[in-house]
């Protein structure tokens, strides 16, 4: 899908920035914050000290300037003094007057212990007088010559560069000074100095430690250094040193002749265009720099790595604190309290008591509705409900246990369907069950159905279905839950009621229509209304009393014994007190209850009108015995007085012995027998057990079904 | 299920001739003797004649092949059970036998009546009985109704439109 591929593109451009997004340990964090404090914090750490150090190399500088400066000055002033002794000299002294002895002497006061030769030269710059005693080794070099030449013609001073004493081969500068002499051509004041003289100037002026100074002529010839003079006087500057003199004054670094890397202030004089240096190795200077470099550089690191690792720890205390919790909070998904963890964050105790009440609350609610479920669910088993719900628009349903056991659709099924419910309802009842299902969806009226189902193994059971739909709520599902229960029981005692009822009104109905025979049999008999009204009470009596007890009985079985009492009591309450009855218990089914019921009382009123209870010593004794040894299915009952009033026949065929005769025999397939002996009735009964005895339940051919058919 | 007894030489074929005056011969099928008794009497009275009473419908069934009557009054309920309706079908099919109900429970009659010509429920007055009777003598003689049908028959759909009998 387009979407998912736009969406993994996406991924793969946030890739890069992963690492930002992504969850990192809180150490790494606190390592961040350390690295967001430490590192502009040895930026500035390294920016201050780098000006600090330019600061101090500046300063540097400037001293050094500031000696060089005051070191050409003071040799400035030896020089500008030798020149002023000089001059001095010339004019103290009648040189041109030729007192030339004067002038040496004069020459050896002014300059005594000074080592300094003052010579006096003509015009050709032949020595003509010196301070020295020895004549010899007063010769001018070439390069010297041209300058003092120079200095006569202009009849200015002159200072030469670095020369060697043509005598003693020492290294010595000569300083010229014309004299005006009495005549022209000039004279010349040629004082030669000792280089010496300009070193002990030079060592004379207080350099720091490791500092040195020195002084070369205008071709870079050392006049005088402070270190190795003996060794380098004479020698020209380094190269590298010559080659960076390209100003008047400044600062420079260059290798000096040693060949040690230097920082030098120098300046040219402009008295005498003498170059002076002070310098010192770069070593002794940023070597302390440098120094204070790694300093810096060992604390920043000492720092940050104590920074670093007070971060971990803390991070680690708070990482500890939030993973216990986490482990602590591990034991909500078994809904169990959270440990009483005591961390030392404030935040994260605040958090573990946040967490702990709303679980504690969680897990109220949760027993609450875990005990609402239960006693839901209890009800719903006492029921014997089973829940169900559908979905309407994917057909998808749910089943809970009892509604699988119910509908017997196997739990495995997945997943259960309603066309897999509505296809096990009856064909009779599917079309209206389904439209009402559909309804209750589309209307949210309850759902409320019976409907005969076909479970999976067969047997089919009458259902009840309840339900109601609740539309979908907001982001919600519409929802369509509801239960079955098993109502076959009730239909099976409904349908037996109907059919019960209808067999009681059915027989009520023939019931009265005996009744009503009875009375036009009774009628045909009676001789006169008054007789008519007696016999039809006893025999409706009589009869009423064996519906009592059919009734009693519900339709099951009549006890013969209260039978025949019933039968003597209802037609002749005080004298059938007399009779004798004897027999097994005997249970008669409701048609042989009202026949034979029927017949007892026909052979009672007899009795008590005309047979043994009509006086006072005749007896009647009523047996019956079941299964007799002679008839193994038979019910046999005798019914014998004796000692009564003589009996005749019957003059004609009346309704009693229809009854004791004919009822009897029809209606139980009997043999009656009526016996009109001189000693009193004898009636005997031999009827088959299947036809008497009541079955378990009268009822039980009427199938539900059957009934629901006939009505 | 009722089986109908092998049919004697008078039982197939048959075809039965009426003539005015002639009294009828009833069965009685009901397993209400008294009621029984009582109906014999009425009948007896009424001029017709009592060929024989049965409770139970395989009774009913051997008397009507073998007194093969006009009329046969049927409780539907018998001392073998439910079995009126089984034993109506028999003799009206086998024996030309017309059938009427009695019956205190109508609504147990099948839809076609099982080929009886109507029902009289119980319980009935002597009245209605004895109109009723009189009324089916005339029909299954004329072959049709003269008059209008007594109040307590109901007579079959196929009968009522048979005999073009008047509600």
């Amino acid at each position: 899908m387009p979407a998912e591929i736009a969406d993994a593109k996406a991924k793969a451009n946030m890739k890069p920035l992963k690492w930002l997004t992504s969850p990192l340990p809180l150490s790494w964090h606190f390592g961040g914050l350390v690295a967001s404090i430490a590192i502009p914090a040895i930026f500035l750490g390294a920016y201050l000290i780098s000006q600090q150090q330019q600061a101090q190399i500046a300063t540097i500088e400037r001293d050094a300037m500031a000696r060089a400066s005051a070191i050409s000055h003071a040799s400035d002033s030896a020089v500008i003094s030798i020149i002023s002794a000089l001059r001095a000299l010339g004019s103290q002294s009648d040189l041109a007057g030729g007192g030339l002895d004067s002038f040496v002497n004069q020459a050896r006061r002014s300059f005594a212990k000074t080592g300094i030769t003052v010579t006096l030269r003509d015009d050709t710059l032949n020595a003509l007088k010196g301070s020295q005693q020895a004549a010899d080794g007063l010769d001018l070099g070439v390069d010297d010559k041209v300058l003092a030449r120079e200095a006569l013609e202009s009849g200015v001073a002159k200072v030469s560069d670095y020369s060697v004493a043509a005598g003693t081969g020492a290294s010595v500068v000569h300083v010229w000074v014309p004299v005006e002499a009495a005549s022209p051509p000039r004279l010349l004041l040629d004082a030669m100095i000792p280089a010496e003289s300009f070193n002990a100037t030079l060592l004379q002026s207080q350099l720091p430690k490791g500092w040195s100074a020195g002084l070369s002529d205008r071709h870079y010839r050392i006049i005088a250094r402070t270190e190795d003079y003996e060794r380098f006087v004479g020698q020209l500057i380094s190269e590298d040193t010559r080659r960076n003199t390209i100003t008047s004054s400044g600062i420079m670094r260059s290798n000096d002749l040693l060949g040690r890397p230097t920082m030098q202030a120098f300046l040219h004089s402009d008295l005498t265009g003498w170059r002076l240096s002070t310098w010192a190795p770069r070593s002794l200077i940023e070597g302390r720099m440098q120094e204070s470099w790694m300093k810096f550089l060992l604390m920043a690191g000492a720092l940050t790595a104590l920074a670093a690792a007070s971060a971990w720890l803390w991070a680690r205390r708070m990482a500890s604190a939030v993973t216990d919790l986490a482990e602590s909070a591990r034991r909500l998904e078994s809904d169990r309290l959270l440990d009483d963890v005591k961390t030392p964050i404030l935040e994260v105790n605040k958090l573990r008591d946040t967490i702990s009440a709303a679980a504690a609350e969680l897990i109220r609610r949760k027993a609450a509705l875990a005990e609402n479920e239960e006693r839901l669910r209890m009800a719903l088993d006492a029921g014997g409900m089973g829940v169900w719900e559908w979905d309407p628009e994917t057909d998808v349903a749910y089943f809970d246990a009892t509604e699988h056991r119910l509908t017997g659709i196997a739990p495995e099924t997945i997943p259960v369907t309603g066309a897999m419910f509505i296809s096990r309802i009856h064909p009779d009842d599917s079309v209206r069950v389904t439209s009402a299902l559909m309804r209750a969806a589309e209307t949210g009226l309850p759902f409320n159905e019976e409907f005969r189902f076909s479970r999976s193994d067969g047997s089919i059971l009458w259902l009840a279905g309840r339900g109601s739909a609740k539309p979908a709520s907001a982001g919600g599902r519409k929802r369509f839950v509801g239960v079955n229960f098993d109502i076959s029981d009730e239909k099976e005692a409904a349908a037996r009621t109907r059919s019960l009822l209808r067999e009681v009104s059915h027989r009520s109905k023939n019931l009265l229509a005996v009744i009503m025979a009875i009375g036009r049999l009774t009628a045909r008999d009676a001789p006169s209304v008054k007789a008519y009204e007696r016999a039809l009470t006893l025999r409706v009596g009589a009869l009423a009393a064996s519906q009592d007890l059919i009734v009693a009985s519900n339709w099951q079985g009549v006890d013969l014994e209260a039978l025949v009492r019933g039968q003597l009591n209802a037609v002749g309450h005080e004298k059938s007190t007399r009779a004798c009855l004897s027999g097994p218990e005997v249970a008669l089914n409701p048609t042989a209850a009202q026949n034979l019921g029927m017949a007892i009382a026909e052979l009672g009123l007899n009795a008590i009108e005309h047979g043994a209870l009509s006086n006072d010593t005749g007896t009647l004794t009523v047996s019956w015995d079941l299964r007799p040894a002679e008839r193994p299915d038979k019910i046999v009952l005798n019914w014998i007085e004796r000692n009564g009033p003589s009996v005749a026949p019957a003059q004609k065929r009346g309704y009693g012995l229809a009854v004791v005769e004919r009822l009897v025999a029809q209606s139980l397939k009997a043999k009656a027998d009526i016996q009109f002996a001189a000693e009193g009735v004898q009636w005997s009964l031999s009827a088959p057990l299947d036809a008497m005895v009541a079955r378990h339940r009268e009822f039980e051919e009427i199938s539900p079904e059957k009934a629901d058919r006939t009505i | 299920m009722l089986e109908a007894p092998v049919a004697g030489p008078y039982s197939l074929g048959r075809r039965r001739t009426w003539n005015m005056g002639t009294m009828l011969k009833i069965l009685i099928v009901e397993d209400e003797v008294i009621l029984a008794v009582e109906l014999e009497h009425v009948l007896q009275e009424i001029g017709h004649r009592v060929v024989g009473h049965a409770v139970a419908s395989r009774d009913a069934v051997e008397l009507a092949a073998r007194e093969a009557p006009d009329l046969a009054l049927i409780d539907v309920h018998l001392f073998d059970g439910p079995t009126g309706a089984d034993a109506a079908r028999i003799m009206t099919r086998d024996f030309k036998t017309a059938v009427l109900f009695m019956t205190a429970n109508p609504t147990r009659i099948p839809e076609d009546f099982a080929l009886a010509c109507g029902v009289v429920t119980k319980p009935y007055t002597d009245q209605g009985l004895r109109s009723v009777v009189g009324f089916l003598e005339e029909c299954l003689k004329d072959g049709r109704a003269t008059r209008r049908t007594p109040a307590s028959l109901t007579l079959s759909p196929e009968y009522k439109q048979r005999w073009g009998a008047a509600a």
